[in-house]
């Protein structure tokens, strides 16, 4: 699963709760991806420019376990979100309901993509400042797009939220 | 780092990743040098083979044969040895081509995945 948002949205809050393993961050290095992936052989100019990756994972059962990959998203790392979604079975993407914009990009991304995706309105504090209704208009997502409150701080609550995005990808997987 | 982590859970403390510049690991190379890089969840183990060569390889291979001794995603290998994540993809695709690595690509066929996610939804929500 892809946990995707801006930042200090929750990602990594939302991650440890559900997560095994202590989180673990990485750093991905943004120019690398976009050089592999346009077919440059070179190494780019700047090479040292990296984006945090955070990731957990959960044993399912004894045979799946589950890996939770949080970033945040920003138009510049597109070719970082192909890496990312190949394979996911969906994500989940968290916002601020006081900072919509900043979880346009990665909204805009997975529905282009095509990739699964849900809303989780990271509620700080337990206040919303928008309806559902004007949150879904203004992040322009269908009727049938999982928007949902969670509390990135409760594992509960992370976990509903998880579910309400593979309940949704279930329904799409045909 | 540590308003990072919510009460009650360990600090991961992350030092920062090495300042070199990371494709001197790869000779300057940003793809593997036969095959496409890996799936950044892909699981890798490795092979008896490996175990037996770690003496005459470098640093980092070598430290990336000793780890993986059990399956291991790519992504947690980049964070335990504290490497950029692209830098070891593309070292372990070249350690693989060697036979010196295991790969799985955790993807899934497609038929299976309506399956998989039912499980995922069982799983999640017995834990839950
Ligand atoms: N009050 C409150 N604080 C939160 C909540 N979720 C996250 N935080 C805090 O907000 C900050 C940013 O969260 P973090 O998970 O690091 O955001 P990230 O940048 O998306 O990974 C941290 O200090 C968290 O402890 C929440 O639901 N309520
Ligand atoms: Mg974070």
């Amino acid at each position: 699963m892809v946990i995707a948002g801006g930042f200090g949205v929750g990602k990594t809050t939302a991650v440890a709760q559900v997560s095994e393993i202590p989180v673990l961050t990485t750093e991905a290095p943004i120019t690398e991806l976009a050089a592999a992936l346009d077919n440059v052989d070179e190494v780019p100019a700047k090479t040292t420019t990296t984006v945090a990756l955070d990731f957990g994972c959960v044993a399912i059962d004894d045979e799946i376990k589950m890996y939770l990959f949080g970033t945040p998203g920003q138009d510049r790392f597109g070719f970082m979100w192909r890496d990312l979604t190949e394979g996911a079975l969906g994500a989940l993407v968290i916002v601020d309901s006081r900072r919509l914009d900043d979880g346009y990009p990665a909204v805009d991304y997975f529905e282009r993509s095509g990739t699964p995706f849900g809303v989780g309105i990271n509620l700080f504090d337990g206040v919303l400042s928008h309806d559902l209704a004007d949150v879904r208009w203004a992040l322009a997502i269908s009727e049938d797009t999982p928007l949902v409150t969670f509390d990135a701080r409760d594992r509960r609550s992370v976990i509903d939220a998880l579910l309400a995005v593979l309940r949704h990808s279930l329904g799409r997987s045909g | 780092m540590s308003t990072d982590q919510p009460p009650g859970r360990e600090e991961t403390v992350q030092p920062p990743v090495s300042g070199v510049r990371p494709y001197v690991l790869t000779g300057g190379r940003v793809r593997p040098l036969h095959a496409a890089p890996l799936n950044i969840a892909a699981q890798i183990r490795s092979t008896p083979q490996g175990v037996a060569e770690i003496g005459r390889l470098t640093y980092e291979h070598r430290d990336i044969v000793e780890l993986c001794d059990h399956w291991i995603s790519v992504a947690e290998v980049a964070s335990h040895l504290r490497l950029h994540l692209g830098v070891v993809r593309i070292l372990v695709a070249d350690l693989a081509a060697l036979g010196l690595l295991y790969v799985h690509d955790g993807n899934l066929a497609g038929g299976r995945q309506g399956a998989v996610i039912e499980r995922v939804i069982r799983g999640l929500t017995a834990i839950r």
